[in-house]
């Protein structure tokens, strides 16, 4: 196959903001996906959306304050319309024994950079009026919001390939080739396409990938469960969150309320098979029915699951994978990786085109494992 | 009877997506199959799952030249709309019977005014 400089391998919202970054700057760069149009069907497809950058851990709240202020230019940038709405999210709290760690979080977060606030049920009572009595409390983040992760991913694919990317679908990565510890070539069905570098954005299928090059990191497969409603009249504009009860809840523009919050699905990893959960179906719309009471006559019209990859430690795994010069992984993303992408996409481009990873994403090398003793 | 060029035609009435859009995504991604055109456009994820858009899902793809059956739908969960209380209550919404759901519930409009039937149906053909 014709070679090219840079190989990214998996064009879900990870993979198309890597390879557009790359192909903006330049850079001769191959995008490849097992998947047929519209890839990114794994994770991307089951993104609940979200664009926030509350209840980040350690390094990544950095991460995601650079990928909101990319987001707010990102629609004129990629010339789409991806949905993003910057309409606040609010993380509620019912018990005011959580008072204090609730404000523990929001001054951390604030000596972090961020503009977040402690906000009274009443409060937030005042921005969503169905808003349960049982809220007493919670953060809310005026810069949060969300977006369409299909739209989005797909804008960016379709970005990098103005820029000159080569796009490949039903073209998977199988395998890695190098000599003397440098990479040479990414090993497809078709053949080897020989690069310089490549980088594994390939979500759930990483893993595999990793354990067939003798680099097995603590990432893992795991599918979750998302669910939507028929189109209501618009009554709520911030994404709701509520501590210790699994629910990302947003009504989108058609007017169906967008249920997530890493509800499980039943899934089997080797064949990348996936089905809904009924229980999962159930206490996921409990948990909506708690927090907007008025929704229980809401009609859910269908339940999806998608499959992504979480590490050990729930934070993404970026940075250069161990014996092998020129490839990086970008993975383990555990489900919060959407509102990431932008910046992930630029801190990856400008890592490899440096040569060096950015200070940005250098807490995230797979290295932190190996202290632990966790890598293979 | 004169039939209506695809691209006249309304595929997706929940979504509101029109057959041109359809047929667009097709022709510029190269898509094989409903789900795939689902995915990309939306057709096919309203209240109806495709009970309706599906077959014209599958004329424009017929029509566009895909060699290989485009295929039905594949079938979402619930099955048919079911309330998010009654989920919630953990109702077997699979097996009951014919249901009613006021309109005053779907749409908010004041009750009495309407009352909307959901039919029992099995998974799109």
């Amino acid at each position: 196959m014709k070679p090219a400089d840079v190989v990214v391998a998996g064009a879900g919202i990870i993979g198309t903001a890597i390879a557009y970054q790359l192909a903006k700057a330049g850079v001769d760069v191959a995008l490849l996906d097992r998947g047929h149009p519209p890839a990114g069907a794994t994770a991307s497809g089951a993104s609940a959306g979200g664009v926030r950058q509350q209840n980040r851990w350690g390094p990544e709240l950095a991460l995601a304050l650079r990928a909101i202020a990319i987001w707010r230019e990102l629609e004129a940038e990629l010339q789409a319309d991806v949905r993003y709405r910057r309409e606040g999210m609010a993380i509620c709290i019912d018990d005011e024994m959580l008072l204090r760690s609730l404000q523990s979080r929001i001054d951390r977060e604030r000596a972090g950079g961020l503009d977040v606030r402690m906000a009274s049920g009443d409060d937030l009572r005042r921005r969503v009026p169905d808003l349960s009595p049982a809220i007493v409390a919670g953060s809310f983040c005026e810069s949060d919001g969300h977006a369409d992760p299909i739209r989005t991913t797909e804008a960016f694919a379709r970005a990098a390939g103005a820029h000159g990317a080569r796009i490949l679908h039903d073209t998977p990565v199988i395998d890695l080739l190098r000599a003397g510890g440098q990479v040479q070539a990414v090993l497809t069905p078709q053949g080897p396409l020989p690069c310089r570098a490549v980088v594994l954005a390939a979500g759930s299928w990483t893993p595999a990938l990793l354990d067939r090059i003798g680099a097995t990191l603590p990432i893992r497969p795991g599918c979750i469960q998302m669910q939507a409603t028929l189109p209501m009249p618009k009554r709520l504009l911030p994404v709701l969150g509520w501590v210790g009860h699994g629910i990302s809840l947003k009504q989108v523009d058609t007017g169906a309320y967008v249920i997530g919050g890493g509800w499980p699905g039943r899934g089997d990893p080797e064949r990348g098979q996936a089905d809904v959960l009924p229980g999962s179906m159930r206490k996921s719309a409990a948990v909506v029915v708690g927090l907007i009471p008025a929704l229980a006559g809401v009609p859910v019209t269908r339940a999806w699951v998608g499959w992504e990859s979480f590490s050990a430690d729930d934070l993404p795994v970026i940075g250069p994978i161990p014996g092998w010069d020129g490839a990086l992984v970008a993975a383990g993303f555990s489900g919060h990786g959407f509102a990431l992408a932008p910046a992930v996409g630029e801190q990856v481009a400008r890592s490899i085109i440096d040569g060096r990873m950015t200070d940005l994403l250098r807490p995230f090398g797979p290295e932190r494992f190996a202290a632990e003793g966790v890598s293979a | 009877m004169e039939v209506e060029p695809l691209t006249d035609v309304v595929v997706c009435r929940c979504q509101g997506i029109g057959g041109a859009e359809v047929l667009e995504a097709v022709a510029t991604h190269g898509l094989a199959t409903c789900d795939q055109v689902k995915k990309l456009t939306g057709a096919g994820m309203g209240p109806c799952q495709g009970r309706v858009c599906g077959p014209l899902l599958r004329s424009a793809l017929l029509a566009a030249g895909v060699r290989e059956e485009p295929g039905p739908l594949r079938v979402r969960p619930p099955l048919r709309l079911v309330a998010m209380g009654l989920l919630a209550a953990g109702a077997e919404s699979l097996d009951q019977p014919r249901g009613t759901v006021s309109a005053k519930v779907l749409w908010g409009l004041s009750e009495g005014d309407a009352t909307l039937t959901l039919e029992p149906e099995g998974p799109s053909k």
